[in-house]
């Protein structure tokens, strides 16, 4: 603990050693102040040799602070531009997957309106509106109901085949009975051969999804794996010549007095966007024998 | 301990003085962050430590930036000795005071920096009231602004002895 006086006496000291420092730095500063056409002095030298070393890092971490936070303007700028990029390929892919679902519906309306000019039956365009979402009845709503002149049982076609059968009309829809539904049969004969005592009945295959079935097969019938499987207008519910699908295996049943033919739909019917209902048939053929052949 | 995190201060300011600062100031104004550093350490000790570590501080950056061995040293060590001197009248857990004392010093060491360039006859050719408006009001604004991001964590730093050791009877 000092006294006041030597307090006093210190700070005193300290005040002195504070002015002296303070003259000595601006003595310091005059003498380095113009070095034009002067040497560095020799404290200066001893000073900058020591620190050289310091001021080379310093300049190190100065460039690289320099490089770090241009390359943060430059990331900044490449995010935003990433950005912009990523949007515009958003756009593009939308844009792209538009266009090919455009051409691709372009490309089915071209096909029905070909087949509906090259048709000889009088055909109503419909779109599939809903499917029955049950795997227990293969069923699909179309557009088209009573009031454009659809009736129950008109066949239903598109380009690749027939569909199946209108099933119950509303005014403005109605239900389409696949080919692969349970309930649904079709008189059927093989393209190749047509002969009149190898016609076969159509039904879905229960043990081969998606697949149908060519029952009823004599069995000597002159039918093998590829053949092109038609309806054959038996029974008036169906036009004759339309398009069921291909054999892809044939054998006998188990007593052996027929043969059957699993056949391959030429249809999809996953994916049917528009039918065309077939509202002219029974101009063709008689509906007095429609109960009787749909009936089996 | 504390003459390393103290020198680390002087590198890291005159680092970020160097690059950064040089690049984002406002119209060329750059802030004089080692001005601030020593205010603010002078500001949790005494007129004494304050001297020296403006006079440390300015010498660094004489040595390092080529101006006349001295000039900021003198500068530094004025400013560091009369916030030194301060210190004893502020509270110093309040921000505020520290951020409007280092206006009050970004004008005094423009200031003085003015006549010493005066004197010495090292540029300063124009009034000083050219030489003070606008580069000396923005860095006045820009040290305020500073001061108050550093201050707290220097505080905290000090609370903990981390800068300086307490003060010793005798003073």
């Amino acid at each position: 603990m000092l006294s006041p006086q030597a307090k006093r006496k210190a700070r005193k000291i300290r005040i002195a050693v504070l002015v002296a420092v303070f003259l000595l730095l601006l003595i310091m500063a005059g003498i380095t102040a113009d070095r034009r056409g002067q040497g560095i002095t020799w404290l200066e030298e001893i000073l900058q040799y020591v620190m050289a070393p310091v001021q080379g890092a310093f300049q190190q971490l100065t460039s690289f602070a320099e490089s770090f936070f241009a390359s943060i303007k430059d990331y900044q700028l490449l995010l935003a531009e990433n950005a912009k990029l990523r949007e515009r390929l958003a756009a593009a892919t939308a844009l792209e997957t538009s266009i090919a679902e455009l051409k691709q519906e372009n490309e089915r309306l071209r096909r029905m309106l070909e087949l509906r000019e090259a048709s000889e039956y009088e055909l109503i365009a419909a779109e599939v509106i809903a499917r029955d979402p049950s795997s227990w009845f293969k069923t699909i709503t179309i557009n088209k109901g009573a009031r454009h002149g659809i009736e129950q049982n008109m066949a239903v076609i598109t380009t690749d085949g027939l569909v199946g059968s209108i099933l119950s009309v509303a005014p403005n829809s109605a239900h389409v009975l696949l080919l692969t539904d349970e309930r649904s049969a079709v008189s059927a004969l093989v393209q190749r051969s047509r002969e009149p005592g190898e016609v076969g009945l159509i039904e879905n295959d229960p043990e081969n999804p998606g697949a149908l079935l060519m029952k009823n097969l004599p069995r000597d019938a002159n039918i093998q794996p590829g053949d092109t499987i038609i309806s054959s207008g038996l029974g008036g519910l169906f036009p004759k010549g339309l398009l069921i699908g291909y054999v892809s295996s044939t054998a006998e049943d188990k007593m052996s007095l027929t043969q059957y033919a699993v056949v391959q739909p030429a249809v999809n019917f996953n994916r049917l966007e528009e039918v065309f209902v077939v509202v002219t048939q029974e101009k063709v053929f008689p509906a007095a024998d429609d109960a009787a052949e749909e009936g089996s | 301990m504390a003459p390393v995190i103290i020198f680390l201060l002087f590198v890291l300011s005159l680092a970020l003085q160097g690059s950064v600062f040089a690049l984002a100031g406002p119209s060329g104004t750059h802030p004089d962050i080692l001005l601030i550093i020593t205010v603010a350490l002078a500001l949790l000790s005494d007129e004494r430590r304050g001297a020296i570590v403006g006079l440390c501080a300015g010498l660094f950056q004489d040595i390092l930036f080529g101006s006349p061995l001295g000039f900021f040293a003198a500068v530094k060590m004025l400013a560091g000795t009369i916030a030194g001197l301060l210190s004893d009248y502020i509270y110093k857990d309040v921000t505020l005071a520290p951020m409007i004392l280092t206006v009050g010093f970004t004008f005094f060491s423009d200031l003085v920096t003015f006549f010493l360039l005066k004197l010495f006859n090292i540029g300063a050719s124009s009034s000083l009231l050219v030489y003070l408006y606008p580069s000396t009001l923005q860095r006045m604004v820009l040290h305020f602004l500073i001061m108050g991001l550093i201050y707290p964590y220097l505080y905290r730093a000090q609370k903990k002895q981390l800068l300086f050791a307490e003060r010793e009877e005798e003073e």
